[in-house]
Parts: C-alpha cells; sequence; structure tokens
C-alpha cells in the first residue's frame, strides 16, 4: 500500500513536474517567439533579452591601473625628459643623465601626445580620455591653460609658423585635426583629417605638418585600402595635400627627416582582399615603412625580413643628421635600425616599378636595416636626444623606457616607471594580445587589426578553401563582452573559442595560444570598454532634438499613419539595449553570393559611429549605406516610410551608442 | 464632325503657309533656322500614321499671348490694376548656343527618356497607361523608319518614391544621352525633374500634370500637353458660381501638395467671382473616416462641396457626406472620372459635376482610329493619360524628325509649338508652354458619366506663320 | 510674318531702343556732380575654350580660389587653370561624384573646395576628392545646384532641401519644407549673410534663417502671382528663386523673372526687369555680389550695378562686344568693344576689384579691368 502511495505519489510529482516545466517551456518558448517576432526560434536563454546592467560588464568595473609610457619629448637641452601616462592621468618628468623619474604631475584625461615649445617652457599634453589638451609650465609642471579640441587627440606637435605659434593635434575619434594658437591657448581651425589622424610632425621648421592617419579608408568592398597622410600648413589651416599608403592600415608613426626633406610613416602593408590562408605565405600581411617625398612621392619599403617578421610598427625617429631612423615594432619588441643614407642613395637611382614593388620583396631589407635592438614588451613611442645619442623607448606594458646609446646601439639602462602589472590579468592578457609570436613567423598580432581593441576599417577575405571571396567585416572587440555568441556566424560561444586552436588553424597558421595565456586574453578583451563615439563634453548629455527623433524611429513599433511594425522588424528587438543586440541570428535580406547562409549573428551597435564599414561583409560604406543602397523590402527593419530628415535622425542617434 | 472640319481648314492654312513661306531666317539666336544636314522634314505618308506636318503650327517669334491662360479677365490676379509687368505675354527664348552642335558620334538609336511613377502610389496605374500611349506612338514611329534611318529606343525608368528621386533620374537619363524625355505624372516629380533640365538642356514633355504652376518659371525646356488646373478650376469656378448660383461653396482636400496647390487655385478663383470659399479642410490620403471634417463642413451649411484628391478617398468622402445629410452638390476635377469615385461613393455620385480634359466619347477619326489602333495593342480602350502621352510621344518624335538629334533644335521644335492637332483634339500652348486647350463637363448621371457638348474650338486663320520648327 | 532687320539698321534701332528705355526707367533721380563710374569696366575679355583644355562648350561656374587658382565646373568635369594657362580636368575617374559641375565654393577655414554637382556633392582637399551623396550620408538629394561654406558649416542648395553639414560634428541637417518656411523643399541657391544664411528656393523666395537661434525668415513675391509684377520695389521679384547671392549687406536675389536686391540695412526692396530698366534680360541664371555690386548672369550678357549705375557687357549679332552704361540722369553710353565675351549666354561669373571672370555657354572668359574705372577708358565708339 505504501509502496503504492509512494508510487503514486513519485508519479503524480513526476506528472506535475512535467505539466509545470512542459507547459512552462511551451509559454516560455511562446513568449520568446512573440516578444522576437520571430515564430521559428527555439528555446534560448533569457539572457538573450534580459541583459542586465551594463554596470555589471567587466568593462564597466574598477580595473588596475599602470604606469604606461605614452608620448614622450625631450627638454630643448636634452637633459629631461617627459613622458605622458595615459592609464595615470599622469605625466613624469625623468632626469636623462641618471634615468631617476624626477616628478610626477596629475593630468587629468588620459595624457597621451606631448610637445613642448622651442624654449622648453611649456608642455603641451594631448588629454585623450576628455578632449582636451592642457599646458603646463615645465618649471612646476602645473597646469595653467585647457582647452577642447576634436575628440580622443592622441598627439600634438609644435610648430612656429609665419602666422605666429602654432600646437597640430590628431583628433582620432573625431578624424580632424585641430590647429591651436598657444597663447592664448585657442582652437583657431580644425581641418577633416583621413581616418583616425593618429600623429604628427613638424617639416621644415613649421611650413608644414604631415599627420600619419591610423586607419585605412575605406572605399569601396574590393577596393585595396589606403591610408592617407595628411599635410597642412599650419599656418593657414589649409590642406595641402593627401597622400596616399596604398594597400596600408596601422600607419600610427611618422617622423620627418632632417636634411632629406623626407617623411616616414610606419605602416603594415595589409592584404586584405587575398584570402586569409595565404598567411602561411607572408601575403596577408607585412611591416613597412613609407618615404614620403617633397615631390609627394611615396615609396614603401619592407621592414620584414623573408623568414621572420617584426610586426606592429609603430613609433618612428630620424636621427638629426638624417642619416638614420629607428622604428619601433610593438608586436615584436624589437628596434629596427634603418639606414637611411643607403635608401637615399637607392630612391635615386630606383625606378618607379623599383620603387612599386620594393615593398613587396622580402629579401629588401637587408640592404638598410642595420640592427635590430630587443627591447621590453611592446615598445611603441620613440623619443631621441635633440644631439641624437640617445634613444628613448617606451616600452608600454612594460612600464619603463629603455634608453639606448645609439651610436653603439647598445642599452644604456631604463627609466622604471612601474611595476609592469604582472598581477594584473588583464595587462598580461594585453600582453598576450600584442604579441606576434603566436602566429606564423610573428607576422601580426590581435593588435595589427584590432589598435586599441577597435576595428581597422577592413573586410578580410576568410574563405576557407584560399579560393573564394567570402568577405567578411572586422568586428570591434570593444564593449564585446556579454556579446557572445562572437563570429559572424555566431558560432563561437567564449573568446577562448574564438581565439583557440581553429582560430590559430585558420588564420595565425601556427600553434594555438595555451590556454592560460587564451584565458588572459580573453579577460583582457572583455575588459575592453565601448569606443567613445562622441565628444567628451556630450557625455551624459541629454540627446540633441535629431538623436531624440532618431532613437523614437529605433524604438518605434508603429509606422506614422498606425500601422504595426512587425517585431522582428524593429530596430530594438534585435538590436536590444543596453548591448544594443539579442544576441541570435537573424536574416535581414544581406545573404551574399558567396556566403552559405543568410543570417548572421545580430551585431552590437555600441560604437556602431566609429566602426565603419557596416553589414557582415562591409559593404555598406556608411551607416545610411545600410538603408538607402542595401536594404531590401524592409527586411534590415521597415525603413520605406523615412523621409531624408529621418534616416539622417536615425544615423544621428546611433552615432552616440 | 467640326474637329475634323477645323483640322482640314488648319492643316490648309499652315500648309498654304508652308508652301508659300520663305520661311526668312528670324534674327534672333533662339529663332535660326539650323537644321542639322540630314534632318528630313516629316511629311505625311499616305497609309502611315505619322501626323502630318499640317497639324504641327509653330509660333512666329515673339508672338504674343492671351495673359492668364486665356482664361476670362474677371479671372485674373488684381484684374483691375494694370501691373508693372506681365509675364508668359511672350514666350522665354532660349538664347544659348547649341543648335549647330553636332550629333553625337556613333548614334546607334535616338533615345527617348521616361520616367514612370513610383510603383507604390496611386499614379502607378495611370503611369502604366501613359506608358501604353508612349509605347505605340514609338512603335508606330519606328515602324516607319526608313532604311539607314536610326530607330526610336525608350529609355525607362521607374520613378523614385522618396527624397526628389526624379531629380536624380533627370541627371541619370542626361548621363543616357537621351534627346528629350517624357514624364512625369506627380507634380512634384515633375518640378524637380524640370529643374534638372534646364541645366542638361534636355528638353521635357510632360503629358500628365496637371499643376498650373509647372510651367510657370520660365524655364524653356518644357511644354505639358495636358490641360491644367487653372484650366479646370476656373472652368468649374464660374460653373459653380455663374452657373449653378452657389453661394457657399466649401473645399475638402487631400494633405498633399498636388492638392494644396490646385485648392488654393479655386479658392481664388470662387473670391474672384465674388463667392469666397466657407470652408478649406484637409484629409490624409487614404484616411477611411473623417468625422471632424464632414462634421465641419456640414456645420458650415454649404451649398457645393468642391474635392480635390484621389478618386477613391472622394468616393468614400461623398458617400458619409450623403449619410450624414449633407445635401451640398459635389464638384471636382477630371479625377473624379476614375472608376475609383463611382465604385466607392455609390449613389452618392450621383450629380457629381467635373470637368475633364477630352471627350473620349467624340467621333472624329483621330480620336477612333487611335482608339483602335490601341485597342489592338494593349487590348484595351486608351484612356485620357494614354491618349495625352501618345500626342506628347508625337510632338516629340516630329520635333526629331524635323531637327535631327539634336537636344536644342528639338527644343525648339516642341516649345515653340502654339497648335497642334492630335488624337484628344486640338491643342492650343499659351506663353508658358502649357496647353489651354478648354476643358469639358462631365455630369454623373444615374451610374453614367455624362459629357457637356465641349467648346469647339481650333486656331484662328491666321494662327502661325510657319509651319515648322523656327 | 515679320521681317527680319538688316544688321544696320537694327543696331540703330536696338540703339534708340536702349536710349528710350533708360530715359523711361525707374532709376532714381541722378545725383548732382555724380563722379566717376562707381563699376570697374572691362576693356578686355581674354577667352578660353576647348583649345584651352575645356572640356566642354558650356561653363556653369568659376570660382578664383584664394591661392590664385581658377577653378571651373563644366557638363564634362572639374577644370583647373594650370601656370601655363592650359586647364586641367578631373572626373569622376578621379574621385568626382559625376562630370556636370555647377558650382564651386572654398571653404575659407581649410581651402578645400566643396563641389556641386548632379550626383552629389564632392570635396577636394588635398587633392583628394571625396563624394558625399544621398545614399552614403545626409544630403537631402543628389542633384546640388548651389553650395557654399560659412562658420564651418557647408550649405548645399539641393532639389529635395538644403543640407548643412557640420565640418566638426560630421552631422547633415536637411532644412526642407517639414522643418521651415519653405512651401517646396526645391533650393536653388544659398548665400551666407552676417550672421544668416540666405536660401534661394523655387517657388519659395528667399529663405533667411538664422542658424544660431534656429529662426526662418521668408521674403516672398508680395503679390504672390508668377504672371505680373504688381509693382516694383516691394520685396523679391518673384517666387521663382533660381540665385542669391550676399555681400557688405546687400542680398540679390536672381530669377527667371528679372533680379531683386534686399539692402539689409534699410530694409528695402529693388527690383528690375528687362526693357523697363537696364537689365539685359529676366533670365537671371546667376548673380556673384561682391561689396556693393551685383554681377548679374543673364541670357543676353552680363548686367553689372550697384543699384543705380549699369554696365552691361553684350554680344552683337556679328559676334563684337558691346558695353552699355546706364548712370542716372545721364543717357547711355553704348560702345563698342576690340574683344568680346564668346557667348551671351552667361552661366555665372567671379570678380573682385581686379578683375572678373565669366563662365559662358561658349567657353570661360576673363575680364580685364580699365586701369581708371571711368568709361571714357574705353576702346572705341561704334
Amino acid at each position: 500500500m505504501n509502496l503504492k502511495r509512494s508510487l503514486f505519489a513519485v508519479t503524480t510529482a513526476a506528472l506535475a513536474f512535467s505539466v509545470v516545466v512542459l507547459g512552462g517551456g511551451y509559454g516560455l518558448r511562446a513568449h520568446q517567439r512573440i516578444r522576437s517576432g520571430r515564430p521559428d526560434l527555439g528555446l534560448v536563454s533569457c539572457t538573450h533579452c534580459h541583459q542586465g546592467s551594463l554596470n555589471k560588464m567587466p568593462w564597466a568595473k574598477a580595473r588596475p591601473h599602470h604606469d604606461s609610457p605614452g608620448g614622450m619629448v625631450l627638454s630643448p637641452d636634452g637633459k629631461r625628459l617627459f613622458i605622458a601616462l595615459d592609464d595615470k592621468d599622469e605625466v613624469a618628468e625623468a632626469d636623462v643623465a641618471t634615468l631617476a623619474v624626477l616628478r610626477r604631475a596629475k593630468v587629468p584625461g588620459g595624457p597621451f601626445g606631448l610637445a613642448l615649445d622651442a624654449q622648453g617652457e611649456r608642455l603641451f599634453v594631448a588629454c585623450q580620455h576628455v578632449d582636451q589638451v592642457a599646458v603646463l609650465d615645465t618649471s612646476d609642471l602645473a597646469e595653467k591653460a585647457r582647452v577642447s579640441v576634436g575628440v580622443r587627440p592622441t598627439d600634438i606637435a609644435f610648430c612656429p609658423t609665419r602666422g605666429g605659434e602654432r600646437l597640430v593635434v590628431t583628433n582620432s575619434g573625431s578624424d580632424d585635426i585641430s590647429i591651436l594658437s598657444p597663447s592664448p591657448l585657442a582652437e583657431v581651425a580644425r581641418v577633416a583629417g583621413g581616418r583616425e589622424p593618429y600623429a604628427a610632425t613638424v617639416v621644415d621648421g613649421g611650413r608644414c605638418v604631415y599627420v600619419a592617419n591610423r586607419m585605412a579608408v575605406h572605399d569601396g568592398q574590393l577596393a585595396p585600402p589606403a591610408s592617407e597622410v595628411t599635410v597642412l600648413d599650419p599656418a593657414s589651416g589649409h590642406i595641402v595635400n593627401r597622400l596616399a599608403l596604398d594597400s596600408a592600415h596601422m600607419a600610427e608613426g611618422i617622423a620627418a627627416v632632417p636634411k632629406k626633406g623626407w617623411v616616414l610613416n610606419t605602416m603594415i602593408r595589409v592584404r586584405n582582399l587575398v584570402p586569409i590562408t595565404q598567411v602561411k605565405d607572408g601575403w596577408v600581411m607585412a611591416s613597412g615603412l613609407a618615404i614620403s617625398q617633397a615631390d609627394g612621392a611615396v615609396t614603401q619599403v619592407p621592414l620584414d625580413e623573408a623568414n621572420a617578421s617584426f610586426s606592429d610598427p609603430s613609433g618612428v625617429v630620424a636621427s638629426p643628421d638624417g642619416r638614420r631612423a629607428f622604428v619601433a615594432s610593438g608586436g615584436s619588441d624589437v628596434v629596427t635600425v634603418v639606414d637611411l643614407d643607403w635608401l637615399n642613395s637607392w630612391l635615386s637611382r630606383a625606378s618607379p616599378a623599383d620603387r612599386g614593388d620594393a615593398i613587396m620583396d622580402m629579401a629588401f631589407s637587408y640592404h638598410y636595416v642595420l640592427a635590430r635592438i630587443p627591447t621590453g614588451c611592446n615598445p611603441k613611442h620613440l623619443a631621441l636626444s635633440p644631439d641624437g645619442s640617445r634613444l628613448f623607448v617606451a616600452e608600454r606594458l612594460d612600464d619603463s623606457v629603455l634608453v639606448v646609446d645609439t651610436a653603439s646601439l647598445k642599452p644604456l639602462g631604463r627609466i622604471v616607471l612601474g611595476d609592469g602589472g604582472r598581477n594584473d590579468p588583464i595587462r598580461q592578457g594585453e600582453r598576450v594580445f600584442t604579441r606576434a609570436r603566436y602566429t606564423f613567423q610573428g607576422g601580426f598580432d590581435c593588435r595589427s587589426c584590432h589598435a586599441d581593441g577597435h576595428v581597422d576599417g577592413l573586410s578580410y577575405d576568410f574563405d576557407g578553401s584560399g579560393v573564394g571571396d567570402n568577405l567578411l567585416d572586422n568586428r570591434s572587440l570593444c564593449g564585446v563582452a556579454g556579446t557572445e555568441p562572437f563570429k559572424w556566424n555566431g558560432r563561437n560561444p567564449t573568446l577562448q573559442f574564438q581565439d583557440g586552436p581553429r582560430f590559430a588553424r585558420v588564420l595565425m597558421r601556427t600553434d594555438p595560444i595555451p590556454d592560460p595565456q587564451l584565458d588572459e586574453l580573453a579577460t583582457f578583451i572583455l575588459h575592453l570598454p565601448p569606443t567613445r563615439t562622441i565628444p567628451w563634453d556630450q557625455v551624459g548629455k541629454p540627446l540633441t532634438p535629431a538623436q531624440q527623433r532618431g532613437r523614437d524611429l529605433f524604438f518605434a513599433t508603429k509606422r506614422p499613419n498606425g500601422t504595426p511594425i512587425p517585431r522582428s522588424r524593429q530596430c530594438q528587438v534585435c538590436h536590444r539595449p543596453p548591448l544594443y543586440t539579442n544576441r541570435l541570428i537573424a536574416s535581414v535580406g544581406t545573404q551574399g553570393r558567396r556566403d552559405p547562409k543568410e543570417g548572421f549573428d545580430t551585431p552590437h551597435l555600441i560604437g556602431v559611429g566609429a566602426s565603419a564599414p557596416y553589414l557582415h561583409d562591409g559593404r555598406a560604406r556608411t551607416l545610411e549605406e545600410i538603408w538607402t543602397v542595401y536594404q531590401i523590402d524592409d527586411l534590415h527593419g521597415v525603413s520605406s516610410y523615412w523621409t531624408k530628415l529621418q534616416l539622417n535622425d536615425m544615423v544621428e542617434y546611433l552615432r552616440t551608442l | 464632325m467640326r474637329n475634323t472640319l477645323f483640322a482640314i481648314i488648319a492643316a490648309s492654312i499652315a500648309a498654304s503657309a508652308a508652301l508659300g513661306a520663305d520661311a526668312p531666317p528670324v534674327s534672333s539666336a533662339e529663332g535660326r533656322d539650323n537644321r542639322v544636314p540630314g534632318a528630313l522634314p516629316a511629311a505625311q505618308v499616305p497609309g502611315t500614321t505619322a501626323p502630318a506636318a499640317s497639324r504641327f503650327i509653330y509660333a512666329t517669334p515673339e508672338e504674343e499671348y492671351p495673359p492668364y491662360g486665356g482664361l476670362p479677365k474677371e479671372l485674373w490676379p488684381f484684374a483691375n490694376t494694370e501691373p508693372y509687368y506681365r509675364y508668359f505675354v511672350t514666350r522665354m527664348p532660349f538664347r544659348g548656343p547649341g543648335r549647330d552642335y553636332p550629333p553625337e558620334a556613333n548614334l546607334k538609336s535616338l533615345r527617348i527618356g521616361l520616367v514612370d511613377a513610383p510603383k507604390v502610389g496611386a499614379n502607378w496605374e495611370r503611369s502604366v497607361r501613359t506608358r501604353e500611349g508612349i509605347v505605340l506612338a514609338m512603335e508606330e514611329a519606328n515602324l516607319e523608319r526608313g532604311p539607314g534611318e536610326l530607330p526610336f529606343d525608350l529609355i525607362e525608368h521607374e520613378g523614385i518614391a522618396q527624397w526628389g528621386g526624379a531629380a536624380n533620374l533627370a541627371a541619370q537619363l542626361a548621363d543616357e544621352k537621351v534627346l528629350a524625355y517624357l514624364g512625369t505624372i506627380d507634380g512634384t516629380d515633375a518640378h524637380v525633374a524640370l529643374r534638372v533640365t534646364l541645366k542638361t538642356e534636355i528638353v521635357m514633355v510632360n503629358t500628365s500634370d496637371p499643376d498650373q504652376t509647372l510651367t510657370e518659371t520660365q524655364i524653356p525646356w518644357l511644354i505639358r500637353v495636358l490641360p491644367d488646373h487653372r484650366q479646370e478650376e476656373g472652368r468649374l469656378a464660374e460653373l459653380m458660381v455663374r452657373t449653378c448660383g452657389c453661394k457657399r461653396i466649401a473645399v475638402l482636400r487631400a494633405g498633399n501638395r498636388f492638392a494644396r496647390v490646385g485648392a488654393h487655385q479655386f479658392e481664388d478663383f470662387a473670391r474672384r467671382l465674388g463667392c469666397p470659399v466657407v470652408q478649406e479642410l484637409l484629409f490624409s490620403p487614404g484616411a477611411t473616416d473623417i468625422p471632424y471634417q464632414i462634421a465641419a463642413i456640414k456645420e458650415s451649411q454649404p451649398d457645393a462641396i468642391f474635392f480635390l484628391g484621389e478618386p477613391n478617398d472622394i468616393g468614400r468622402f461623398a458617400k458619409q457626406f450623403r449619410q450624414a445629410g449633407v445635401k451640398a452638390r459635389f464638384f471636382g476635377t477630371d479625377l473624379l472620372m476614375e472608376d475609383g469615385f463611382l465604385q466607392n461613393a455609390g449613389d452618392a455620385a450621383e450629380g457629381t459635376t467635373f470637368t475633364f480634359y477630352s471627350d473620349p466619347t467624340r467621333q472624329d477619326p483621330l480620336w477612333t482610329e487611335f482608339s483602335a489602333r490601341f485597342k489592338k495593342r494593349w487590348g484595351h480602350e486608351p484612356d485620357t493619360y494614354a491618349a495625352y502621352a501618345y500626342d506628347g510621344a508625337e510632338i516629340l518624335l516630329h520635333a526629331i524628325r524635323i531637327s535631327g538629334p539634336n537636344r536644342w533644335r528639338i527644343r525648339d521644335g516642341v516649345y515653340n509649338l502654339d497648335y497642334y492637332q492630335g488624337v484628344t483634339g486640338w491643342m492650343r500652348f499659351d506663353g508658358t508652354g502649357s496647353n489651354t486647350a478648354p476643358v469639358c463637363i462631365v455630369r454623373y448621371e444615374k451610374g453614367r458619366r455624362v459629357f457637356e457638348p465641349q467648346v469647339e474650338f481650333a486656331p484662328p486663320s491666321n494662327a502661325g506663320t510657319l509651319t515648322r520648327s523656327p | 510674318m515679320k521681317n527680319r532687320l538688316s544688321p544696320p539698321f537694327a543696331i540703330v534701332i536696338g540703339l534708340a531702343s536702349a536710349l528710350s528705355h533708360a530715359q523711361g526707367m525707374n532709376a532714381p533721380a541722378p545725383a548732382p556732380g555724380a563722379g566717376p563710374l562707381p563699376i570697374p569696366v572691362v576693356s578686355r575679355f581674354e577667352n578660353f575654350g576647348e583649345k584651352d583644355g575645356i572640356p566642354s562648350h558650356k561653363v556653369h561656374c568659376v570660382l578664383k580660389a584664394s591661392d590664385g587658382r581658377i577653378w571651373i565646373g563644366t557638363p564634362n568635369g572639374l577644370c583647373v587653370r594650370q601656370d601655363n594657362g592650359t586647364f586641367r580636368r578631373y572626373g569622376t575617374e578621379d574621385g568626382l561624384s559625376h562630370l556636370t559641375v555647377l558650382s564651386i565654393a572654398e571653404d575659407p577655414a581649410t581651402g578645400d573646395l566643396w563641389i556641386a554637382t548632379l550626383q552629389g556633392l564632392t570635396r577636394l582637399s588635398g587633392g583628394r576628392f571625396t563624394a558625399f551623396t544621398q545614399t552614403n550620408s545626409g544630403l537631402p538629394n543628389n542633384v546640388v545646384y548651389g553650395v557654399a561654406v560659412a562658420e564651418g558649416t557647408v550649405w548645399a542648395a539641393t532639389a529635395a532641401g538644403t543640407g548643412a553639414y557640420d565640418l566638426r560634428t560630421r552631422a547633415w541637417k536637411p532644412y526642407d519644407q517639414t522643418n521651415t518656411v519653405m512651401n517646396e523643399p526645391w533650393c536653388y541657391a544659398v548665400a551666407p549673410g552676417k550672421g544668416v544664411i540666405y536660401l534661394g528656393v523655387w517657388a519659395g523666395g528667399v529663405v533667411e534663417h538664422d542658424p544660431h537661434t534656429g529662426t526662418f525668415k521668408a521674403y516672398r513675391d508680395p503679390d504672390g502671382e508668377f504672371h505680373i509684377a504688381l509693382a516694383t520695389d516691394s520685396g523679391p521679384i518673384v517666387d521663382v528663386t533660381s540665385w542669391v547671392a550676399y555681400d557688405q549687406g546687400i542680398l540679390w536675389q536672381g530669377s527667371y523673372f528679372g533680379l531683386a536686391r534686399y539692402n539689409t540695412g534699410s530694409a528695402t526692396w529693388r527690383t528690375w526687369v528687362q526693357d523697363k530698366t537696364p537689365l539685359l534680360s529676366n533670365f537671371v541664371n546667376t548673380v556673384f555680389a561682391h561689396g556693393r555690386l551685383g554681377w548679374v548672369s543673364t541670357d543676353r550678357g552680363v548686367s553689372v550695378t550697384d543699384g543705380d549705375n549699369w554696365v552691361n557687357y553684350l554680344v552683337d549679332k556679328e559676334g563684337r562686344g558691346v558695353v552699355r552704361i546706364y548712370r542716372p540722369g545721364k543717357p547711355p553710353e553704348t560702345r563698342m568693344m576690340t574683344t568680346a565675351l564668346p557667348d551671351g549666354f552667361i552661366m555665372a561669373v567671379w570678380a573682385d576689384d581686379h578683375e572678373a571672370w565669366f563662365a559662358t555657354s561658349n567657353g570661360l572668359s576673363h575680364g580685364v579691368f580699365t586701369v581708371s574705372s571711368d568709361s571714357s577708358a574705353l576702346t572705341s565708339n561704334p
């Protein structure tokens, strides 16, 4: 009887449980299908929609800050070195003779680029996190003035001009260049740069300023990219020239060469339209140096060797006599010493064809590479003493500055700024992120395509067979936490999976990143905050009327005539805030002829204003083109009723995310 | 029959003028006779459908046209004041060069553009019919091309509904090297295309936009073959106020540009006739019910309601007015000819009076023969859009025939036209380049359209002194 | 049927007609002891055409940039005059958004050129072209008739509204009938004024917009009719505006119905039409404002005026240059020139105190001024 009772009770409980589970499951599935507007949807996690607060994202939490050296500048007498410590909101002053840090000054806002006036009395600081330039008195490092510039200023150059003193500031986030008057500190002009102006150098004592633009301009899905070198007259503010570094991206270092009239750019020669399987043949990326001559001719030469690459060329300086250049390779932890005299001789006799082919010749660099100087982790910025005798190498992820004797090319010691953050898993992950040793012959690293974790604006041919043309847009890693699954096909549930063995086989073409380092890498990426796309002084401010109207469109559930918009085509259903993705595969009518499936992962939209091009294969050059050129039958949101004013409003809103 | 008689008389006059005239070159650039060598004048060939040259009567240079589209003076603005300056008394000449430019090298066809209506919207069906008329004209013209003569080629584009798309299409047609183009139905599209026309110097023949302001721009690169709203509304205002004795006229119109321009013109006429309208109310195109507008109009106790909008909408509202007990007479313009009005209005259509362009029930041979050819080609009767499109295309084809592949001379052949006898009857172009042929009055009686006898007109005996494009 | 006049007779008749018109026109009373003509007079035209590398008959617009280079827009590309006097052409293969260039403006802050075309707006900066279209940007429509740059904003008058592109924020703001006082969105021209922007609106007169306050003010034809100008000097000549230009407090409205001028200081209008005033033709393509002068491009030549005095340049039937000078209270002077504009159909003018450039339907012309501004420097009598 008891057994019967027990059996009955168990059976009843099981049935009840089943009813609850099955009924609940049915109800849940119905709820999900209704709310997503997707009758085809299987049961998915509630977190696709119920995402929680952004404050709980890894990148929103407090993290350790480090003494990472950014821009550096030497006093005119060569005795003092000023170092920007953007992660600590400080500027440090070091004694070049003793290599001791003399003073540190608090400079809020992520001080990154530095410049001194001719007398060495005023230190100008580009503060990238607050879109400002600060002026410090070098006698006491006290801040004297501040002025707003464009978004995310990364470098600043001081130059005397026929119109008076000028400062040229590269605003990497707003793609423009500010020209300031230092006394009184004020912006006198702002001119359009290329994409992501990153570094500036003064030529001919202020006659003109050359600006390196880090990101390539995307001018069509199948067009080879080109980074721009913007040449401007700082006196008039007029653009003099826009040189193209063909097939180049990540051109973030620039230096004028005295006595030769050249300007040198570091760059990555990228062949994104070549199937990525060609990594093993060295066809996808190569590090190089671009030489811009006074007549506008640009010649690219390799920094790599036939069987060894020196990835992420970054800082570059030229000796005062114009005979040597020093190039920091951030992914390979070396500084390359270049013989400019040899290059000068070669340029004088090289045919146009020779010049065009040089970058392709991996055996060419032995002619002019004099030495490779090992450095600490991730050398970025460089500085030379006024007499050219000392080279200072910012070892960004070691929190130190290496000092090299340029005559012997031997290290003289280090200026130690911090402990290197060895116990910080995020910092450790960043080391993995910037380390080229994990790729075939050290050809590239994660940063080679994701500078600062963001995009390089290119689409890459990820065709597995190596014969097709399956272009995929490079997606930003900033703010990516919580947006899994990853990859455009949505197949990778974690970053470890994304960057694991398969990734090594397809892309890196070498052994996979070991698990501990893979975890550190994932940690670093998950802590990358979203890219800021709006000026700092607009952060937290109410939306403008146009942005608000755009927001209303984004959240619209009905057309103006009252007709309901199907839920599956409401912007906010798929791009659900706060992450602006429901992390589901969606079909929006964008399947290309080489795409095996019509559905793609719904990308998050945080920072979308800065991540052009758009759609899975980068076919849309601008946000507008998503709806004006590539919208089919209102599949990607219902836009057919939009006026031009409304489209503009929508774009203005998206640029605030 | 009388039309035919007029046609014969006019043709005789024109022909005799052509034969007798020495056609001396005129003194200004706009009037030079710079025919491209090799371009053949049109001649009526027995057994063909090419219009006789005598059906085209061209303007005399510096000829003066009656003010304000030839409407009675009491309808003119500021009729009792002599203005400082009158425009459109003469036609704006085109004084630029181009008539002696050689034709494009390696021409393979004579390209004529067509801007259709966008597929979304009420004008699409009208555009389809428009296209049928044009295609028929071009097919007939191509059949008559002689050996070695280049064929006509229609370069067609579907309209773009948004963002001034017609301007882009007009620019695209220039890129596609058309010699001239036809279109569009929508007034906004026609306006934006016209402005491009001036820049690209490609003449435009409009066959279906009745907005009177379209040709009031002094841009000498456009004619319109369809009588305009000024003609319709002037006639209607006279009918309502003078003939019917209406005292309290209300206006119900769609909330769009087409209806706004038309309503304001009508209100001006009514006011000038001493009967200012008592109400002007708007509705959203496509709206199903308009209780507030009906209540407001009912309260104003109108004895007539003038409608402007799509026929489906107007039909629906006419029914609702009757259901609400409004007994006012209904008036409207040409769109009420369409079946959508009658279907939606039902019995409420009874007595509704409207203007229409050309009487399709008339029996003159040009019309009946065209109708037969059209029906043979397309399987149904031509409507007014098809008929005017056919006439517009004929004017353009004639201009190309006599001018050769030269855009500037084709412009002369189109824009300098004073009278043309088409399948829709005689056209009379005013100083703006708009057809001011009298419109007819139609009334719904027991579900049928009853046409009042049309005002007959034909060119005066002294019309035109040149029978070819000057 | 009209008879053709023999040329000499026509000239005589024409002169007599001009005299009678001048005497009967609505010019103000003569100023006692009027001084030298306050309008520079062209003594010589230097003409450039296809032989000089200009790739079409027609030249739509001309601009002398701040670096002294002459830029022209044609139906077949953008051209710049090179040091050797020939013209270098840029086309779509160089990045121009369309071959038909209608208007050019220079950004005074950056030296960038903004080029209005039939298929978008193109920026030429540092030798590089960047195209802005209605599909890849916030440009309201691809057909851009006029462009101007003022206070860091590019203003583009298009077939579907005026677009304002903020060079700092990269944000576009369209102005059309939904957010302004325009009846229609069809814009033809844009002219920066003193703290305001003037929009030449087809069928909308002139709209004055203050971007700082967001306010609009419409200047409309007082009689509201296209068929008549009821009275003179009472507002825009008509609502169909083909061009607007502004300098030193003077706003000019060009139309195909005549010319109007608004003195922003005194808030007064003046209007001119052909036959009743010295204005050469009602068909005004563009107006170029320099100082107090308006250089009016018509289909019959160029009229230059300060509102009281006029200098008209025509081409007679034999292709000879004719200049007619009208001063208040004096009979008009007609002189023959030793050179002539290449065509009477003038599309646009650029001028300063030293020279003038004329975009015509038959090439480009350079007008060299007389040393003295007085008309006595003219070359010969007819």
